[in-house]
């Protein structure tokens, strides 16, 4: 685990403890803006007086510390507790106060506490602040300190995840939505946006205390405007909904001056700068955008690894280069099963298992598709046809039963149209309708996502079978699709959605099964009925209680069919 | 009618062409394609049921939303120019919910319509609405119901336009109000501006207008003269039946 | 004690001055600008380098300075507010608030964090009246402040009354989209208003400045200032923007003298949530509007 790795680091940087402070520091950044990311990003709210719940902690602990002698774990607690008290007095009138006028709100109050601070002379040191707070430790202050930081970040890490994830996160983001809308379906808004506050003060407390403990010396004028307008920039930078954006974001922030050290470039500069520019350009954070470049560019890494590599059948030479093929069984029969799209050769071998003697199976992967050459030029239906005709004349097959599911089936259309005289009975499982299958231009975007993208390529093939649950066959099956050839994986959806054989199939004569799984989600009863209809010697099969993929599904209804029609 | 004085010398004339006109609002696709032909001169209406985008269609041709497509004037593509120009070209909108600036008096209203013109003209629309002259210094926001909808096309008139477009004039008014506004759209359409008027009140519409088009979720259901329109079973049906409010 | 009064008239006519800029901008373009107090911080610093290090004459610099204000906030306007008006109001805070520490950071960068001092704009021995009610004094300076005030007031209501842009304003502050289908050009108006919010920032550096002097976080405390009095005023009109600067003034001054110094913010604090709770149109209010 990260943590892990986070623990042992500054064992191998000991002899760095200026390395050590600066990621101390980064850590206790990371908390203050988990809670701001409370308050701002999830619930809704804005607050620019965030720094001064920081105060609020740090001089809390540090009187509890230093005037009663009180452990500094507890002291730290204590100091969130303090703020979590305030945050809960500024979070009653917050609820009266929106947008612009909490951020006035805040900003007064940041003030006031600065100005409070800065005149109780007596008990907080006043302007000058109080130095030389003490740190009891044990053996190495720096990684004591920076421990003590990890862990108090761990739990809050912890916490604010579990959070989102419960009914309080989810209630939070309802209210951030649509506030009116949230109170209609019953969520209490009001306690949960004081609730916000209460907890995002809180973890500024913490925060506040361990500067407090780790630095040393705090001044009223640490916590003032700047350090709350910092803080929100930090929140915003990294992503202001989301849990890890605050690490994030203060990696930036602490680590940037080192980056201009050279030049003498202020800081607030800069800072301000990156804030303006994603505002308007990053509006949800670095944190969304490194996810998104995790699921683009990450993912193509595993994809790389999880594409298959070794054929597992036969190989035949055909005008346009080889295809891949397996060959089952030795009847007397042949069998020509034509798969569907994100599918290959072997996605038949559920069926292939309950083959009865009296027949021989033939499936080949289509070109594009799995160890096939590609097809040159468009990806078309008529294309696809053709490839299987090579592979026909390759293997000398003749009166054979064609067989062909989903995409496969509007093949196996395109191929009996052109054949009829080879093909002896034509059977279309969960096929594309006779009329073609229409797709949305938005889609397309979509499909290329699954170039690189194993999970979806699994999830949606598994969606398409839902009552075949072998998840070891369709990682197979998807290390196949892994190989599909680049501008077939739009180019399928073209092709599907620009044929119609609805006239042409009316010179079939050859008996046709149109079988169908009525939990089918692709393909509506309404196109294989009129897809049964088109055909002269057409018959509807429906099958009960299986999806996309009844071959797979309930092969044995599949055999069933077979003998029945010989 | 009136003598227009100080006729507008930036004004376009001419038919009006709307072709394959298409409007987004974030993921929802409002129009989704449609054409019109509004003939210079005459009172052409739009029809419809709540959102299926009579509004939206008359703010595209005043310019105040993005659209798609095109609209050009006399032979004139106006798609480029901004909503100020559009104004300054004698299209002007008079918004849904007549939009009038209740905080301003009635005169500081009928400023702002004429915020385009070198010469401020009340001619024009003291001869239409006589009773706004009275009510000068009224502040808008206290004027009735009917007569903040006068104000509202009285300003919009301050600029002198050759197409003047009513969203739902007739919305929340009286019966009797409703009458007058309607003998004033036919009273301003007499003097040569080309009105474009969308309303929910579809008897109230296709008794003054010219040509109708029937909108339905985005796109042209039909169209026609009010005659043709009302021998169409679906139009008394749908739009007809429950009308009266 | 009426002396006390007058001091406090004094303070809070600057408050009414920023409150003043801060009204226009939020009216017109639906931002509260945060970085108000820094675009008039910077100005002063301008202003400040061109009389002593450049050697030019004050008023001239002055006059330069204003324009520059002017220009700055039709930039900040236009390049930084305009392109993200669409998304959310709070999008544009917060670009306000990256403006804030932009100015901060170039203030500290070129001039450092010195205090500088700035001349007074006008010099001499204040005015004196002596009657049956005491002594009653009036300072130059607060002659000025309240000439200003005046000056500015009346301009703004004429501007808004009797001129075709200033009716262009009002319109657009209560309704920029139909504003736009009467012919204005909203884009105008809004670049206005900006310009017309960073020159009142200007004005009020610049008479600030002689008594707090020139330094990164001089206006700060002025802004905070500014937003009560606005919101004393209820956020809508420049009368409400007005008095309530004044009247925070007295408040201010008289809580200084009979508790302390050092809780004016809190007071602030205060005033602004009581209000806001209790009088959400302001102590003077008309309408009130959700912008976000």
């Amino acid at each position: 685990m990260v943590w892990v790795i986070l623990a042992i680091i500054p064992f191998f940087l000991m002899n760095n403890a200026f390395i050590i402070t600066i990621l101390t520091l980064v850590g206790i950044y990371t908390i203050a803006s988990m809670g701001l990311n409370i308050i701002m990003g999830y619930s809704g709210q804005i607050s620019i007086g965030h720094a001064a719940f920081m105060s609020i902690g740090a001089y809390t602990s540090t009187l509890l510390v230093m005037n009663y002698n009180v452990p500094i774990v507890f002291s730290i607690l204590a100091g969130g507790v303090v703020a979590f008290l305030f945050g809960l007095l500024i979070g009653f009138p917050a609820l009266r106060l929106s947008g612009f006028y909490l951020a006035i709100a805040t900003m007064g109050f940041v003030v006031a506490i600065e100005q409070l601070m800065s005149s109780l002379e007596s008990v907080t040191g006043g302007h000058a602040g109080i130095r030389s707070i003490p740190f009891e430790h044990v053996w190495n202050s720096d990684v004591e300190k920076y421990l003590l930081v990890l862990a108090f970040a761990f739990i809050c890490y912890v916490f604010m995840n579990r959070m989102m994830h419960a009914k309080t996160g989810r209630a939070w983001m309802a209210i951030r939505e649509n506030e009116i809308a949230a109170s209609v379906v019953g969520i209490n808004t009001a306690k949960y946006k004081v609730l916000a506050f209460a907890i995002g003060s809180m973890m500024a407390g913490i925060a506040g205390a361990l500067y407090a403990h780790v630095i040393g010396y705090i001044a009223p004028s640490d916590f003032g405007l700047s350090k709350s307008l910092d803080l929100l920039a930090i929140s915003v930078i990294g992503g202001m909904a989301s849990v890890d954006g605050p690490l994030y974001g203060s990696l930036i922030y602490v680590a940037m001056p080192f980056l201009f050290s050279r030049t003498h470039v202020s800081m607030s500069i800069v800072f301000g700068i990156i804030l303006i520019f994603v505002v308007m350009f990053m509006p949800l954070g670095i944190s969304y955008y490194l996810y998104k470049f995790r699921i683009n560019y990450l993912n193509r890494i595993v994809a790389f690894f999880k594409r298959g590599r070794k054929p597992y059948g036969d190989f035949v030479e055909t005008s346009f280069g080889k295809m891949h093929y397996i060959k089952r069984g030795s009847g007397e029969i042949p069998i020509l099963l034509i798969h569907g799209n994100f599918a290959s050769a072997r996605f038949f071998e559920p069926f292939l298992k309950k083959l009865p003697a009296g027949y021989t199976a033939y499936c080949p992967d289509l070109p594009n598709f799995g160890y096939s050459s590609e097809m040159p030029g468009d990806v078309e239906i008529d294309k696809y046809a053709q490839g299987v005709e090579e592979y026909v004349k390759a293997m000398g097959l003749k009166d054979f039963i064609l067989i062909g599911h989903s995409l496969g089936g509007a093949v196996a259309m395109a191929y009996a149209i052109r054949n009829p005289d080879k093909v002896r009975r034509l059977i279309l499982i969960d096929s594309a309708p006779v009329d073609g299958m229409d797709l949305a231009e938005e889609s397309h975007k979509l499909l290329n996502m699954y170039r690189y993208n194993p999970q979806i390529i699994k999830s949606a093939l598994m969606f398409n079978a839902p009552t075949y649950t072998n998840e070891k066959f369709f990682d197979v099956i998807t290390s196949d699709a892994l190989r599909i050839a680049p501008k077939a994986f739009v180019g399928n959806a073209v092709a599907l959605s620009s044929y119609d054989y609805t006239e042409k199939v009316k010179e079939l004569k050859i008996p046709v099964d149109i079988v169908y799984g009525d939990k089918d989600v692709l393909i509506s009863s309404e196109e294989m009925k009129r897809t049964a209809e088109a055909f002269p010697n057409g018959k509807l099969v429906m099958i009960k209680d299986v999806g996309h993929s009844s071959i797979i599904e309930s092969p044995d209804e599949i055999v069933k069919l077979l003998q029945h029609r010989e | 009618m009136a003598s227009t004085t100080s006729k507008n010398p930036n004004a376009m004339s001419g038919d009006v062409e709307v072709r394959k006109l298409q409007v987004w609002y974030g993921p929802v696709h409002a129009i989704k394609g449609i054409d019109l032909d509004i003939k210079a001169g005459s009172i052409t209406t739009v029809l419809g049921a709540n959102g299926a985008g009579k509004s939206t269609t008359l703010k595209a041709i005043a310019g105040g939303v993005k659209y798609s497509g095109s609209i050009s004037v006399g032979d004139e593509l106006i798609d480029i120019l901004p909503v100020h120009k559009r104004v300054e070209k004698g299209i002007v909108l008079c918004p849904e919910g007549r939009g009038i600036f209740y905080s301003m008096t009635v005169k500081e209203n009928l400023l702002a319509g004429a915020y385009r013109r070198s010469k401020v003209d009340y001619s024009l629309v003291f001869d239409v609405f006589p009773i706004l002259k009275d009510r000068l210094n009224q502040i808008a926001g206290t004027l009735s119901g009917g007569e903040q909808q006068m104000l509202a096309i009285a300003r919009a008139l301050m600029s002198h336009p050759s197409y003047l477009l009513l969203d739902e004039p007739s919305l929340g008014l009286a019966p009797v109000v409703i009458q007058k506004i309607a003998e004033v759209i036919k009273e301003i359409n007499a003097s040569g501006i080309t009105v474009v008027l969308v309303e929910q009140n579809t008897s109230l519409a296709l008794s003054i207008a010219n040509y109708a088009y029937v909108l339905e979720n985005g796109k042209v259901a039909l169209h026609g003269t009010p005659s043709e329109l009302l021998k169409s079973d679906a139009i008394r049906e749908k739009y007809l039946g429950g009308v009266a409010k | 004690m009426i002396n006390q009064i007058i001091l406090g008239l004094s303070t809070g006519a600057t408050y009414s001055l920023v409150a003043i800029g801060l009204v226009m901008m939020y009216k017109v373009s639906g931002v509260m600008n945060f970085a108000y107090a820094n675009m008039g911080m910077f100005v002063t610093y301008l202003i400040w380098w061109l009389t002593s290090s450049v050697g030019m004459n004050l008023y001239v610099s002055i006059v330069i300075g204003i324009i520059f204000a002017a220009i700055m906030g039709v930039v900040v306007e236009r390049y930084g507010l305009r392109p993200i008006r669409h998304l959310s109001s709070a999008s544009m805070l917060i670009v306000t608030f990256g403006i804030l520490m932009i100015l901060e950071g170039l203030a500290v960068q070129i001039w450092g964090t010195d205090y500088k001092p700035f001349p007074e704009l006008v010099t001499g021995s204040p005015y004196v009246f002596r009657g049956d009610f005491g002594i009653f004094v009036l300072r130059r300076q607060d002659i000025l402040i309240f000439s200003i005030l005046l000056g500015i007031s009346l301009a703004l209501l004429f501007f808004t009354r009797y001129t075709k842009f200033g009716i262009a304003v009002r319109a657009v502050s209560e309704n920029e989209e139909i504003a736009g289908y009467m012919g204005i050009n909203v884009g105008s108006v809004l670049a206005f208003s900006w310009g017309f919010g960073a020159s009142m920032a200007a004005i009020v550096g610049i008479v600030a400045a002689p008594k707090v002097f020139v330094s990164p976080t001089m206006l700060t405390y002025y802004q905070i200032q500014g937003f009560t009095a606005a919101v004393l005023g209820g956020f809508e009109t420049f009368n409400g923007a007005i008095f309530g600067g004044l009247i925070l003034g007295v408040i201010e001054k008289l809580v200084g003298n009979y508790i302390s110094e050092g809780f004016k913010a809190t007071i602030s604090l205060v005033i602004i949530i009581v209000v806001l709770i209790f009088f959400p149109k302001g102590l003077f209010g008309k309408n009130v509007r959700g912008r976000v």
